[in-house]
Parts: structure tokens; C-alpha cells; sequence
């Protein structure tokens, strides 16, 4: 069975606790939930998953992270995986590299820490209708 | 002469007669030479004495012998022993005794003889009339010098008197002395005592120690020393003390006297006590020519007036040169002339005069010239009576100059105030402005710092907005599925359930999200092998609840049926401690950071120092910097236990903010950063190293240079290290630094304890 999964970049693992909490509760088991707490790890759960058969939906993204920043990772994942929709999940982010990721990563939406719940949830919701 | 003849007369009483007369002439001659003014006359008086004596002798003998030819023979011898010829025997008794032949023959030889004798006799006799009538004239001569001798006498005696009677008058004020070469007085007149008080032996005795202090004796004495040397001297004054002590200006008139050998043998002088005098004429004198040269030399105005209205300066009546000179009219125009004739305004109507408490005017005027130069003067004038007619003098002082460099000066003055104000509006200006600078320094360093401040701060909020929201979820299905769990409840399940919440403690295991991972995947290929159903749930369950590491011990309770719905029923109340867990971390590490941003941002407005912890201030820029640092840097901390210190904390914040902005720029957020805080007793060092790109060699000596930056313009103000030198130096610190290209830098900070 083909699972579909959503990814979540974050530094903070509080962040990525009550985001991924936040996710499940309101999407429940309709999707695999993965975090990783910067770009490199992101790329590598994304190749996991793909050779394990898992389809990766969404990415929600931090931008302000140590080493590779949200908007490169987001570029990464755009060059080989172009149909993932891509979220920024950011307290602060340069509008250069809003702009590069809208236009080098096709990023689907801004979402501004703190984030309303609601928000995210029609995002992700959003992305995922466009995405079919 | 005539001798009365006296023919009958016996020998011997003619012998008495001519005796008398002999000793009444003498008696006579003797009472005049007694009389006599000098030796020489009285001789020449004697010779006249006896040449009268001797012709009267010889007409006498010559008369008897014409009269008696018995004694012509001794009359002959006699006549020739007066003419030297013959020695005879001269006695009337031998004659007597000749025989008569020879008489005969004698009478014929006497008478030729007798004629040889009268005709000598003859001539003789005139020749002593001759003489006598000379002797006549001399006597007449003698008598008359002898007159003349003794009117001189009477004149001298006369002269005498009154000298002595001027010197007498004069012994108030003249002393009359005599000194030796050696300095010895000889003599002193007693005058001494009237004018000095000291006898003349004590004045004798007395010498250089009456002299007075006053300078007069500096050249004294060196006439003094002249004069004993035999030089004369010009007349010199003197100051001596009297008896008493009061002084006294004697005027000395010396000069040096000599022997007969050319040899100095005394000093004679005269002092002239001109005490008196001295005040009197001299120093009247004396004004009078320095007040007549004071009035035309002045150069200033100066000129003597009637009193005209208002006391005040009316007809000029007497003016120096200076005046005339300088305004160009004559001296009789300008004596015809009033002081308004001069000025364009009367006095009192530009600015009334001032009196001062002298009785002194003092005004100002400008005057025209008769070339019509306007000057400015400045007038002091003072009234006054001379013999019952008011007069004044004034003096007027050319300020034209001083006016004009008065103007000057005031121009300057004003130009200096302003000058000044404008510089000191910049000045203060420049403060606000360096005030600002440092100001915006701190928050442009701040700005930089408030991407990640922001991150800092809304990351925690975005946990806690959700984990809220988690909470609220999970606590609304424990409350809804609690019911149906009790109700449900096996020995097995609430084993199962028991020993989830005994294991997990809602704290986390700090592992990270690949560990995280690599766990639930051994963890549900676990899970499968037992026979376990949804194995991926159960596993995501597990790590949720952080009891993978327990899976053999609970391995049996999860095969049983249920399992699955009692985790997830723990789920629900583990995550009410995880959600608030996270909160908890959440709000403190928000509160952290706003403390940190609030303790930076905070700017002192009491300029006083406070006990300052060093390494709080460090901790708090890392803090507010962590979120940059942690993306590629290692901060290594090595803190010595340090005192607290009097200090500027804020200040001391930009100085670390500064610093460890620079060492995270310089390694381009990737590196090692070593801070380093020791105690050093009297000094903390505090060392911020990075391992960075380094200082370029020819830039080093002008990064604390404001307004130096390397960085794109825009993005450093150029003030960073100035103003962190600034407050080193605040803080009587230091700062160096080292730094080698492409191997990092080291900035080192001393601050002292004290």
C-alpha cells in the first residue's frame, strides 16, 4: 500500500514535536509524519521514503536553520522532486529568499511563526488539492 | 741843611749842644722806628741818621777850623783820615806843641792844602745839598708810603672785623674744616656744634657713621676719596646725621692745598648746611621745570579753561603743545576758542559726565580738527579756585584708536559669540549626533540581531500555539475516551497502561529526530517479527511515548488484543505532559530571549557605573546571537569565577555584541569562537577568538579608526571597534588584539577590578 507522507524541517524540536503533534491530530492516520531538524536530514528522509515507496506530499519548512537554509533545501527538493508542495514555516525570513523560493522552488505558501492552526491546516489542505 | 752857626759859644758847650741835638734826633728817629711798619725802613732811616750826623760833624769841624788855625793841622789830618789817607795824632793838645819854623812851612803846605780841601770841601758840599735834597724827597716819599701803609692797615683792620663778623653770621650754616691727606680732620670751625650739634674734637673723632642712607652719599663718598687724593672736586652735596639723628644736606666746596714743594698737604673746605634750602628753591625749582615739561610734553590734550555752564569746560585759557600740534590751530586761535567750538555736540547733551568721587568729570567728545580729522576724546576735567576766579584743568585723551579698535574688537566679539554659539550648537550637535551614532550603533548591531531575535521568539510562540492546541486535543479525547477505557479495562491493558505511564515520562529522550527514526524502524521490524498488527502505529506510538527502549519487557502486553487502544489512550494523557513540557521549555526560552533583548536594548540614562557581572553580559549576547551561532559555530566557553566589577553593563554589551558580530562575520558563520574570562586579581581579561578569515596586515592599524569598515556599504556603520575602544577606555581598559590571515583573531580586553 502506497503511503503518503508529510515532512516537517525544523531546528527546534519543540517546533517539530507539536508541529508533527499538531499534524497528526488534525490529519490522523491518513499520512506518515517525518521531521528533521535541518536541510541534510530533510534530503535524506526524502530519498528515504521515495525508495521505500513513500510519496512525499508536502514539506513544511523552516528557513532560518544552521547550514542549509530553508529556501536552498526547498530549491533541492524542487530540482528533483518538483511536485511536492512546498510550505515555509518560518519566524523570520528574508524576502530575497521568499522570492527565491517562490521562484526557484515554486513555493506554494508563507506561513509566519507563530502560526494559527487553522492557517496551516488550509495550507496543507490547499496544497493537497492542488497537489491531486 | 742848615745848621744854625754857633760862633761864641765855649768848645766844651758847644760839645753839649751838638751832643743834644744828636740824642733828640735819635730820640726822635728811635720813637718813629718804634712806629715803623717794617724792618727795611727803619734801617734806611738809621743810614739817613747817620750820613746827617757825619755832615753835621764836618761843617762843624770845618767851621772851627776856619774860625781857629791852630787846629787846622789836626783839622787836616782829620780831613784826610775821613778821606782815608792818613793815620794821625788827633789831639787839639799835640798841636799846640809844633815848632815855628815848620809852622811856617806847615801853614804854606796847609794852605795850599786848605785850598785843595775847600775846593773838595766845595764840591762835597754840594753834593751832600745834593743829597740832602734828595734824602728831602725820599723823606717826603717815606711819609707819603707811611700814610698810604697805614690806611691800608686801617682798611685791612676794617676788613678784618667784618669777615670775622660774616663768618660770625655765617656759623649757622658754614663749617670750616681742614683734613689731612690721610682723612684726618685738622680742623673744624665751631660752627660745627650749631649746625651738626657735635663739639669740634667730638666731630674730630667722628667718622663715617654719620653718614645718612641717602643715595646723595654714593657720589659723596667718591668726591670724598677724590679730594683726599688731591683732586679738586666740583661742589657735591652730602647727607649727614646731626647729633640727634636728624639728617642734614651740607653742600661741600673743597680744595686741595699744597707746600711750597708742589706737595698736597691738606684738603681745605667749606660745608654749607642747604637743608632748608634744598626743600625750598631747589625742589620749587625743580617742580616748576617738571611741571612745565609734564604740561608741553604730555601727548595728550592738556589745557586750562574758564568754567563756563554747568562747571563745565568754557574759554581755553592756557593749552600745551601737544594741543595745538594735534588740532592744528594756533595756540592764540585756540585761546580765542571754547571746548564746544570743537566738539559737533555740546558734551552734556551725548551722554551726560560722570562725576567721580574725586570731583573729577570724565566725558567723552568727538572733536574736529581744523583740517577736520573728527577724533575721540576722553576728557577728565577738574574745577578749581585760583585767587577767587574758577578755573579748570583738563586733560583729553586721543582714543580714536582705541575706539576704533574697541569697535573692532566688539565686532570680533560678537562674530567670537557667534562663532561660539554656532560651535557649540554643533558641538552639541556632533554629541547627539555621536550619542545617536552609538545609539544606532547598538541597534543597527541589534537589527542585524533581530532576524534571529525574531526566529528566537516566535519559534517557542509557534511551539506553544500548537502544543496548546495539542493539549486541548488530546485532553478533550482522554476525558471522551476515558468512559469507554474504564469500561474496557483488562488486567492486561491496564498492565500495559500502567506501565506506559510508569516508562514514559513526557520529558523526552533528547534524541535526535534520525535517532528518533533509526529507533522506530528497528523498533516496528520488531514489532512485525513478533506478529504484531500495525506494527508502524504501535512503533510511532512508541517513540511518542519514548518506551521503545522497554519493548521486550512490554513485547508480551502488546500482543495482547487492545493494546493498540490503551497506548493510545496514554497517548492522550503522555501528551498532556509532553505539550506542557514543551510550553514550559517554549516560554523560557522566549522569556530568555526577550530578557536578553530587553537587558541590550536597554540604554542607561544615569551615567553611573554598577556592580556588573561580566559573564551575565556575555551569556546574554550569546543569547540573543545563539540562533546564529548555532548554525555552523562552536562556542567554547572558558569563565574563570569572576568578581563583580563597578562598570557600564549596557556598554560593556555592545563591546561583546561588537566583538563576537565581527569574529561570526569573519567566519562566515561557520567556526570555532572561544570566549575566555579570566581573573587576573586586579584585572579581568576577557578574550573573544574566532578562527575566522583574519585582519589584512595593512588594514590593522585602522579598524579602530570610526567610520573604517570592511564590510558592503550599508551593512557596518564604520563605528563597531571605535566605539567599542570608546568604552574600553570608559572603563580605564585596554584592548589588543593579534591576528594572523586566514587563521582567525583574537581580541583581548583588560578591564581593571577597581
Amino acid at each position: 500500500m502506497s503511503k503518503n507522507a508529510i515532512l516537517c524541517v525544523d531546528d527546534e524540536a519543540i517546533i517539530l514535536d507539536s508541529l508533527r503533534e499538531q499534524l497528526q491530530n488534525y490529519f490522523g492516520g491518513s499520512f506518515l509524519y517525518e521531521t528533521a531538524e535541518n536541510a541534510e536530514e530533510g534530503l535524506e528522509i526524502i530519498e528515504e521514503l521515495a525508495s521505500d515507496g513513500v510519496k512525499i506530499l508536502i514539506i513544511v519548512s523552516d528557513w532560518l536553520m544552521p547550514g542549509i537554509k530553508g529556501d536552498e533545501f526547498l530549491i533541492k527538493v524542487h530540482q528533483k522532486f518538483p511536485g511536492i508542495v512546498k510550505v515555509l514555516l518560518t519566524g523570520q525570513a528574508t524576502q530575497d529568499a521568499i522570492r527565491r523560493a517562490e521562484s526557484e522552488a515554486g513555493l506554494f505558501a508563507v506561513i509566519h511563526k507563530p502560526w494559527n492552526s487553522e492557517e496551516l491546516f488550509n495550507v496543507i489542505k490547499t496544497g493537497l488539492e492542488k497537489n491531486e | 741843611m742848615k745848621i744854625p752857626l754857633i760862633n761864641n759859644t765855649p768848645v766844651v758847650l758847644k760839645k753839649k749842644l751838638f751832643f743834644a741835638i744828636f740824642i733828640s734826633f735819635f730820640a726822635f728817629q728811635g720813637c718813629n722806628f718804634s712806629k715803623g711798619a717794617g724792618n727795611e725802613s727803619n734801617i734806611s732811616v738809621l743810614i739817613v741818621l747817620l750820613v746827617f750826623f757825619l755832615t753835621v760833624l764836618m761843617v762843624y769841624v770845618v767851621i772851627n777850623y776856619i774860625r781857629n788855625k791852630r787846629n787846622a793841622a789836626a783839622v787836616s789830618s782829620f780831613i784826610d783820615y775821613l778821606a782815608g789817607k792818613v793815620q794821625p795824632a788827633f789831639t787839639g793838645e799835640e798841636t799846640q806843641y809844633l815848632p815855628e819854623n815848620d809852622i811856617t812851612k806847615g801853614l804854606r803846605k796847609i794852605e795850599i792844602r786848605m785850598k785843595e780841601l775847600e775846593a773838595r770841601l766845595q764840591s762835597r758840599i754840594s753834593e751832600i745839598e745834593n743829597q740832602h735834597v734828595k734824602l728831602q724827597e725820599k723823606q717826603k716819599e717815606t711819609e707819603r708810603q707811611n700814610l698810604e701803609l697805614k690806611s691800608a692797615y686801617e682798611a685791612l683792620l676794617e676788613s678784618r672785623k667784618r669777615y670775622e663778623q660774616l663768618i660770625d653770621n655765617l656759623k649757622d650754616e658754614y663749617i670750616f674744616f681742614s683734613q689731612s691727606p690721610s682723612g684726618e680732620m685738622l680742623f673744624a670751625s665751631p660752627s660745627v656744634k650749631t649746625i651738626l650739634g657735635y663739639s669740634v674734637n667730638e666731630f674730630r673723632n667722628i667718622k663715617n657713621d654719620i653718614f645718612t642712607e641717602n643715595e646723595l652719599n654714593i657720589a659723596a663718598r667718591e668726591h670724598i676719596q677724590g679730594s683726599l687724593k688731591g683732586i679738586k672736586q666740583p661742589k657735591y652735596l652730602v647727607e649727614l646725621s646731626d647729633k640727634e639723628g636728624t639728617p642734614h644736606v651740607l653742600e661741600i666746596t673743597e680744595f686741595p692745598v699744597f707746600n711750597e714743594n708742589d706737595e698736597f698737604i691738606a684738603v681745605e673746605g667749606i660745608a654749607r648746611d642747604i637743608t632748608k634750602g634744598i626743600r625750598a628753591e631747589d625742589i620749587i625749582k625743580e617742580k616748576e621745570e617738571k611741571y612745565k615739561l609734564l604740561f608741553n610734553k604730555a601727548s595728550d590734550f592738556v589745557f586750562f579753561y574758564s568754567v563756563g555752564n554747568n562747571s563745565l569746560p568754557g574759554r581755553f585759557i592756557e593749552v600745551n603743545d601737544y594741543t595745538v600740534s594735534r588740532l592744528g590751530y594756533t595756540k592764540d586761535e585756540l585761546l580765542g576758542m571754547t571746548l564746544n567750538d570743537l566738539a559737533d555736540v555740546e558734551i552734556w547733551e551725548d551722554e551726560p559726565p560722570t562725576d567721580d568721587f574725586t570731583g573729577n568729570k570724565k566725558y567723552e567728545q568727538i572733536w574736529t580738527t581744523k583740517d577736520g580729522e573728527m577724533i575721540n576724546v576722553e576728557i577728565v576735567s577738574h574745577n578749581f579756585k585760583l585767587k577767587s576766579r574758577e578755573i579748570g584743568i583738563a586733560i583729553a585723551r586721543d582714543i580714536t584708536d582705541r575706539k576704533r579698535v574697541e569697535e573692532e574688537i566688539r565686532y570680533f566679539n560678537e562674530e567670537l559669540v557667534n562663532q561660539k554659539e554656532n560651535l557649540e550648537a554643533l558641538v552639541d550637535n556632533l554629541t547627539q549626533t555621536q550619542e545617536q551614532l552609538v545609539h544606532s550603533e547598538k541597534m543597527a548591531a541589534l537589527g542585524q540581531l533581530i532576524a534571529g531575535v525574531a526566529h528566537e521568539i516566535n519559534t517557542p510562540l509557534g511551539a506553544i500555539k500548537a502544543s496548546i492546541g495539542n493539549l486541548q486535543d488530546s485532553l478533550k479525547k482522554a476525558l471522551e475516551g476515558l468512559p469507554v477505557f474504564l469500561e474496557k479495562q483488562t488486567t492486561a491493558s491496564l498492565q500495559l497502561f500502567n506501565k506506559i505511564l510508569e516508562y514514559s515520562s513526557g520529558q523526552g529522550e533528547g534524541l535526535t529526530t534520525r535517532e528518533k527514526r533509526k529507533i522506530r524502524k528497528e523498533t516496528e521490524i520488531r514489532l512485525e517479527a513478533e506478529g504484531i498488527q500495525s506494527a508502524a502505529t504501535i512503533a510511532d506510538l512508541m517513540i511518542y511515548l519514548d518506551i521503545c527502549q522497554n519493548i521486550d519487557e512490554l513485547l508480551p502486553l502488546l500482543k495482547n488484543n487492545g493494546s493498540e487502544e490503551v497506548m493510545q489512550s496514554a497517548r492522550n494523557f503522555i501528551s498532556i505532559l509532553k505539550n506542557s513540557n514543551t510550553i514550559s521549555l517554549a516560554s523560557d526560552k522566549a522569556a530568555k530571549t526577550v530578557f536578553a533583548l530587553k537587558k541590550y536594548a536597554h540604554r542607561d540614562l544615569i551615567e553611573e557605573k554598577i556592580p556588573t557581572d561580566i559573564i551575565d553580559g556575555l551569556e546574554t549576547v550569546l543569547t540573543l546571537y545563539h540562533n546564529q551561532l548555532k548554525q555552523g559555530i562552536e562556542v567554547i566557553r572558558k569563565f574563570d569565577d569572576l568578581p563583580v566589577i563597578n562598570a557600564y553593563p549596557d556598554d560593556l554589551n555592545q563591546v561583546w555584541t561588537n566583538l563576537i558580530h565581527n569574529s561570526i562575520h569573519a567566519m562566515n558563520q561557520k567556526g570555532v569562537l572561544i570566549i575566555t574570562v579570566r581573573n587576573e586579581n586586579d584585572y579581568i581579561t576577557i578574550s573573544i577568538a574566532d578562527n575566522g578569515c583574519g585582519i589584512e596586515p595593512d588594514i590593522r592599524d585602522k579598524i579602530f579608526d570610526p567610520f573604517f569598515t570592511t564590510k558592503k556599504q550599508g551593512e557596518g556603520s564604520g563605528l563597531g571597534l571605535d566605539i567599542v575602544k570608546r568604552i574600553v577606555e570608559k572603563h580605564n581598559g585596554m584592548i589588543t588584539f593579534t591576528s594572523e590571515l586566514g587563521q582567525g583573531t583574537e581580541f583581548t580586553i583588560k578591564l581593571p577590578v577597581n
